[in-house]
């Protein structure tokens, strides 16, 4: 028996008639998926003015009299936990995956509505939460996004009364709502698929999406339990990560406990957390670059592997991140080998998405373009990581701008760089209009050069030794003044990239007001979601019936169809064959 | 293994005959799924703590709460006490489960208002049981054997009322005349929930009240040592 | 098309500022020369998988682009090449990962002739303890810290007794000496870098780490604290000096032990109130200051920040700048001080009565103590000074007194010398000052204190 039965069955669904109940408390994944998104754009918005604010201060230091130490500190704090957590895993998964996983596997919704609508009203409380923290006394917390104790609840770092237990707070309700969003998605994705829609023939943007999803449930307990036993010690006084310590010249009764042990628990959730953002752009990117180009994904099933293996090793590297933590110095072997193992499957990856480009019908489009920068700013912030997963470069390098660069490289840049050729990809499908070519075009070369301007030149700072989380660098005797004079560089830069992203903003209010209704499917993608009956879909996404599909969802330029690509719920029998040409010579056939 | 050899299908090759290839999903209910992901979400969460449980527990300043006779739990009638009623309270649910499935509708009404007080009644005893721990002068930061006591208790009293929560979704909805059908698959997930309750507390039981030396023992064996 | 022209151009750009770049790694003062040629075989690699890579996506898009007259190639796998791709990439990694394990087996492998020393972190200043003639370092921990014992060792430990206590935030090496650094904090985290060693390591609070090197080369290097341990955590700066073995002994040689630090070298109040009769002529009798001459109250000020300040007039450290009048008139007065006696005149001065003050200037007080909250860490919420943090009280202190320092250090007169680790650490902090009211609405808010 299959659930399918249940979800044909139409009148399960809720079909709201008012405004709230349309737009507001939806239960319909489309909807909650642009209110995932909005909200996630919108913080990400917040995130990205913090930055430029403390680019000025690291830029042109002391020039500016709205920032101090304490300001900088919260802004790097807040600016980092609001891209990796509220900007970028809500968007990629609570945006994207409630879009497309009910649409790409064609089903009618999420398989528990309300537990998603429940979802994201709890991701907007936990903003709420952390925005809130910019108006308590002290401000919101500056111990850096990592939180370490003892620092981030003692007095001598901004923001260790109110801003850090909202901090932790708003954590806990992401997490929340993290959960009921992720257990939707996997059990959709399992139990929820249409006819004939088998695990490998699901798109790689699902096989991302779902991935990601259970390293998500399954890593971010431990950021939980390490949130509420921070509460603990900040709140009553327990002591599990508070050693005995004297706090800014006065005793405190904290005895016994180890800082290290919340490292471990932080990084068990944090690195994993890199594949939460990285997965789901590694599926969207490569659909991207199959359909633009017009060519099958190449090396389909290596792709999913590669996908599931680095999903996997991602819960055995976290103490890469704690080489000079004072860990004992013995995991330095353990940990520097899977790290660099994951390498394998992670480079697979790259050659597989330049693979599928070779030999194809290369579309220059904005989505694709999008694509392209990905590989270059990707291979370039990989690369990276392998002087930081080998333990002795770690030891120079850590703490220093080069890290900063590295993870901006690989977990910034390139996972924003696919948002957006994921924006410009699907918004004929949500908006059922074509966001303007001019206008992206700007948008993608301002960005993509702008950003690489940026952090290309911060490995080198990082090189020198320039510490990170410096306020301001005051007189050292090995940063040369061109060093300084290279900041300021980074700094326009940065003011430019930012400027460029006013455009999409304007992009996207310009395309919905004055662009012209685009056509249906106007990338000629195979996959299920752009064949629904409607466009944008409606509720209940697929009308009477569900799709039934036949192949997977790369069938591009097949040899001897006359149609460029062949739909995912077409049958063998519905393919127009060239005159002349036998099916049965196609490597298409089982030999 | 039918999971790996999912993985290995070449899904560009036409099937044979015209055949479809129908395979969407496992028979088994979602909602079971879902709370089988969800028990895993809770346990890694738990393990987590176990692990640092048992790394703090090798730190010379921790003072178990059990081996030597002046100590709390040493003898822990109070706990057996509450364990007696969290058991109780599975077994009720397994009553209701086990009339679903008779098709008794007073039997699921019985089981599931039993097992959900008995699980109040549980909440309640543990409260009192903090209340007897900090009265013994045994505060939740005099020591983090006391410390990991409130947590993982709190943490499971606040698991399990969540379960209460969604059980009286599931009596509300008896009451609404909802028939047994539609609410086969939440008494049977709210029972699953409850064993694994009744286990993690027997767990968390055990592991609470250990001597030092068993302490040592146990983290040894994790190589937590 | 522009795309494949771009990324040439990027990688041409990016091997043009590698080769090019004046930013590139200190030159080595330690025996690491391993880590660097790892970092050197990594980019050989890396840097031609990078070259390889884009190249080869820059001719794809060039040569595969949009032709309506063509058709994608259908090609759904190619074994034989992945698993080719698959295996030279495995030797890459191999390559980098090989010496990488080997160095850091050295670096894990402490040798038995390594000279142990131990830094100790604590926000926002670096000291150092030798462990004496027996070797040994006594145990310390953060439970036993005060203002006598500000390292926090054991007094009960034996071995304790006759640790040396660097109470400086420069430390002296002697040359290709292997050292191991025991590192240990008594507040939060911190780590301890010095770019030219090229390793660091992490100090944690109850727990001691380690990190060890051999200097190789004479010079003075910067220590950076290199972990987020708070708002002052960029003014968390010590120094390295290496030298030949014989001047690091005459160096150390000039630094007290634990047992003598503690005990109790007694005071005569006496002599310490004939002696202060020079001071009393600036400062008055009372020790209250005369801001007409430019004088502060010492009645507040602890002896150790006094002590500290009379030897940095003394050796050149303050009051060395030619708009630093009243400085330079304190360095005379400091360098006729008798040394000997002058625990006798500091002791006195800390036994005059407080007095407070009164402030001059006006200003937006809610704004001072704005302000206010980033001094508050080292200073006291109440002003009072912290001994611990070596922070001196500013409640009662002439608020000219005050202006006027803060735009030395500002300006750089006072705090420019890179033995004067506080100034330095004020003269960062008051840039955050910005203008000249903002400076009164602070002084505003520290008279009401």
């Amino acid at each position: 028996m299959t659930h399918i039965a249940v979800a044909d069955q139409e009148p399960e669904l809720h079909h709201p008639r008012t405004f709230i109940g349309k737009y507001i408390w939806s239960q319909d994944h489309k909807v909650i998926a642009i209110q995932y998104g909005c909200t996630a754009i919108f913080v990400g918005l917040i995130a990205l003015v913090l930055s430029v604010v403390m680019r000025l201060q690291l830029g042109f230091p002391d020039q500016f009299d709205f920032i101090n130490p304490n300001m900088y500190l919260q802004f790097v704090t807040m600016h980092g936990m609001i891209m990796v957590v509220y900007m970028l895993t809500a968007l990629l998964l609570g945006g994207f995956g409630n879009y497309l996983i009910p649409l790409m596997v064609g089903t009618r919704d999420m398989i528990f509505p309300y537990l998603n609508m429940l979802s994201f009203w709890f991701y907007f409380l936990s903003v709420l939460v952390l925005l809130a923290s910019f108006f308590v006394p002290g401000g919101p917390t500056g111990a850096g996004w990592t939180l370490y104790p003892p620092q981030s609840i003692l007095e001598g770092t901004p923001g260790s009364g109110l801003g850090i237990v909202l901090m932790l707070v708003s954590l806990a309700i992401f997490i929340i709502a993290f959960t009921m969003g992720g257990l939707n998605y996997v059990t959709t994705i399992l139990q929820a698929r249409t006819r004939g829609m088998t695990l490998m023939r699901m798109p790689l943007t699902i096989w991302g999406i779902f991935t990601a999803t259970i390293l998500g449930l399954f890593a971010f307990p431990a950021l939980l339990v390490s949130a509420i036993m921070m509460l603990f010690d900040g709140l009553l006084g327990t002591s599990f990560f508070m050693p005995a310590i004297v706090s800014l010249g006065e005793a405190t009764d904290f005895e016994g406990g180890s800082p290290i042990l919340f490292q471990h628990l932080f990084w068990f959730f944090g690195h994993p957390e890199v594949y939460i953002v990285a997965l789901p752009a590694f599926g969207m990117v490569s659909d991207v670059l199959s359909i633009h180009a017009r060519k099958n994904i190449f090396g389909y099933r290596m792709m999913v592997w590669a996908i599931v293996i680095i999903g996997g090793l991602s819960f055995v590297v976290w103490a890469h991140h704690m080489y000079v933590s004072g860990m004992n110095p013995y995991f330095g072997f353990f940990f520097a080998t899977t790290t660099l193992i994951i390498a394998v499957p992670t480079a697979i990856k790259v050659y597989n998405w330049v693979l599928t480009l070779w030999q194809g019908n290369i579309h220059l489009t904005v989505p694709m373009l999008f694509a392209i920068g990905f590989i270059f700013t990707f291979t370039h912030g990989g690369l990276s990581g392998l002087f930081l997963g080998n333990v002795v470069i770690d030891m120079p390098l850590s703490d220093t701008f080069f890290v900063v660069a590295h993870f901006h490289m690989v977990m910034g840049v390139s996972p924003i760089l696919v948002l957006y050729s994921a924006i410009y990809h699907w918004f004929p499908l949500v908006t059922g209009k074509q966001l303007n070519t001019r206008l992206g075009m700007i948008h993608f070369w301002g960005t993509f050069l702008g950003t690489y301007a940026i952090f290309l030149p911060m490995h080198y700072i990082g090189f020198l030794g320039v510490p990170r989380r410096y306020y301001a660098l005051g007189d050292t005797s090995f940063i040369p003044d061109s060093a300084h004079a290279l900041n300021a560089n980074m700094t326009i830069a940065v003011i430019i990239v930012a400027l460029f992203q006013l455009v999409f903003i304007f992009n996207l209010f310009w395309t919905m007001k004055r662009e012209p209704k685009s056509k249906i499917n106007p990338w000629g993608a195979a996959s299920l979601e752009w064949h629904t009956p409607e466009v944008p879909p409606g509720h209940g996404n697929w009308g009477k019936e569900l799709p039934t599909v036949h192949r997977w969802a790369y069938d591009y330029s097949v040899p001897g169809v006359v149609q460029d690509y062949i739909p995912q719920h077409v049958p063998d029998s519905d393919v127009v064959y060239e005159s002349g040409f036998d099916p049965s010579t196609s490597k298409r056939e089982p030999t | 293994m039918k999971g790996f050899s999912a993985l290995t299908e070449k899904p560009w090759l036409a099937l044979p005959d015209g055949q479809l290839a129908l395979d969407p999903g496992s028979g088994t209910p979602p909602a079971q799924i879902a709370l089988r992901f969800l028990l895993m979400v809770i346990s890694i969460a738990f393990v987590l703590i176990f692990v640092t449980f048992l790394t703090r527990s090798q730190y010379p300043d921790f003072q178990a709460l059990a081996g030597e006779p002046w100590l709390p739990f040493n003898q822990s009638p109070r706990l057996w006490a509450t364990t007696a009623v969290l058991v109780a309270a599975s077994l009720a649910m397994h009553w209701a489960r086990h009339s679903i499935k008779a098709g008794r509708p007073d039997g699921v009404m019985l089981g599931i208002s039993v097992g959900g007080f008995l699980a109040l009644v549980f909440i309640m005893a543990q409260w009192t049981t903090w209340n007897y721990l900090t009265n013994l002068g045994y505060g939740i930061n005099e020591n983090s054997a006391n410390s990991y006591f409130y947590l993982f208790t709190g943490l499971h009293a606040l698991h399990l009322f969540g379960g209460v929560v969604a059980l009286v979704r599931v009596f509300i909805r008896i009451g609404k005349g909802y028939s047994l059908e539609q609410v086969a698959i939440a008494v049977k997930a709210c029972t699953t929930y409850w064993h694994y309750l009744l286990g993690l507390w027997l767990l968390l039981f055990f592991l609470l009240t250990r001597s030092p030396e068993t302490y040592a023992i146990i983290a040894a064996a994790c190589g937590l040592g | 098309m522009y795309i494949a022209i771009v990324i040439v151009a990027l990688v041409a750009v990016t091997l043009i500022l590698h080769f090019a770049s004046p930013w590139w790694l200190t030159p080595l003062a330690s025996n690491w020369s391993a880590i660097d040629t790892t970092i050197e075989i990594s980019f050989w690699i890396t840097g031609f998988v990078f070259v390889a890579v884009n190249l080869f996506l820059a001719w794809t898009v060039w040569r595969f682009r949009h032709n309506k007259n063509r058709r994608s190639h259908y090609e759904p796998e190619n074994k034989k090449l992945e698993i080719w791709l698959t295996g030279l990439t495995s030797v890459g990694i191999i390559a980098m990962l090989t010496p990488g394990l080997i160095t850091w087996a050295n670096i894990v492998h402490v040798p038995d002739d390594a000279l142990e020393i131990e830094a100790i972190g604590q926000q926002w200043q670096w000291t150092y303890r030798f462990p004496g003639e027996d070797g040994v370092l006594g145990a310390a921990n953060a439970r036993f810290v005060s203002n006598e014992n500000r390292f926090g060792l054991d007094p009960s430990d034996p071995n304790s007794a006759d640790d040396i206590l660097v109470e400086h935030h420069r430390l002296h090496l002697p040359l290709d000496q292997p050292i191991k650094l025991v590192l240990r904090s008594n507040d939060v985290l911190h780590n301890f870098a010095v770019p030219q060693f090229r390793v660091k390591m992490d100090l944690v609070p109850g727990t001691q780490t380690y990190q060890w090197f051999t200097p190789t080369r004479e010079g003075t290097f910067d220590v950076l604290c290199e972990e987020l341990c708070g708002l002052a955590h960029y003014t968390m700066k010590g120094q390295v000096q290496v030298e030949p073995e014989e001047e690091f002994r005459n160096w150390l040689a000039t630094y007290p032990t634990f047992s003598e630090v503690q005990s109790d070298s007694a005071v005569d109040l006496a002599v310490g109130e004939t002696q202060y009769q020079t001071c009393a002529g600036c400062h008055n009798a009372d020790g209250s200051g005369n801001e007409a001459l430019n004088a502060p109250n010492l009645t507040r000020l602890d002896s150790r920040y006094m002590a500290r300040q009379m030897r940095h007039y003394r050796e050149g450290i303050r009051g060395t700048e030619r708009e630093d009048e009243p400085g330079q008139l304190m360095v005379s007065i400091a360098q006729s001080t008798n040394v000997d006696t002058e625990p006798d005149l500091l002791a006195y001065i800390e036994s005059l009565d407080d007095v407070d003050t009164a402030g001059t200037l006006t200003g937006d007080i809610s704004n001072g103590q704005r302000l206010y909250g980033a001094c508050a860490a080292c200073h006291g919420s109440a002003a009072e000074g912290k001994v611990l943090l070596s922070a001196p009280a500013l409640a009662g202190q002439s608020d000219l007194y005050l202006k006027r320092q803060l735009e030395h250090f500002s300006m750089g007169w006072r705090g420019k010398h890179p033995q004067d680790q506080f100034g330095t650490q004020m003269r960062l902090m008051t840039r955050t000052i910005h203008s000249p009211e903002r400076l009164r609405d602070l002084l505003a808010y520290i008279s009401t204190l």
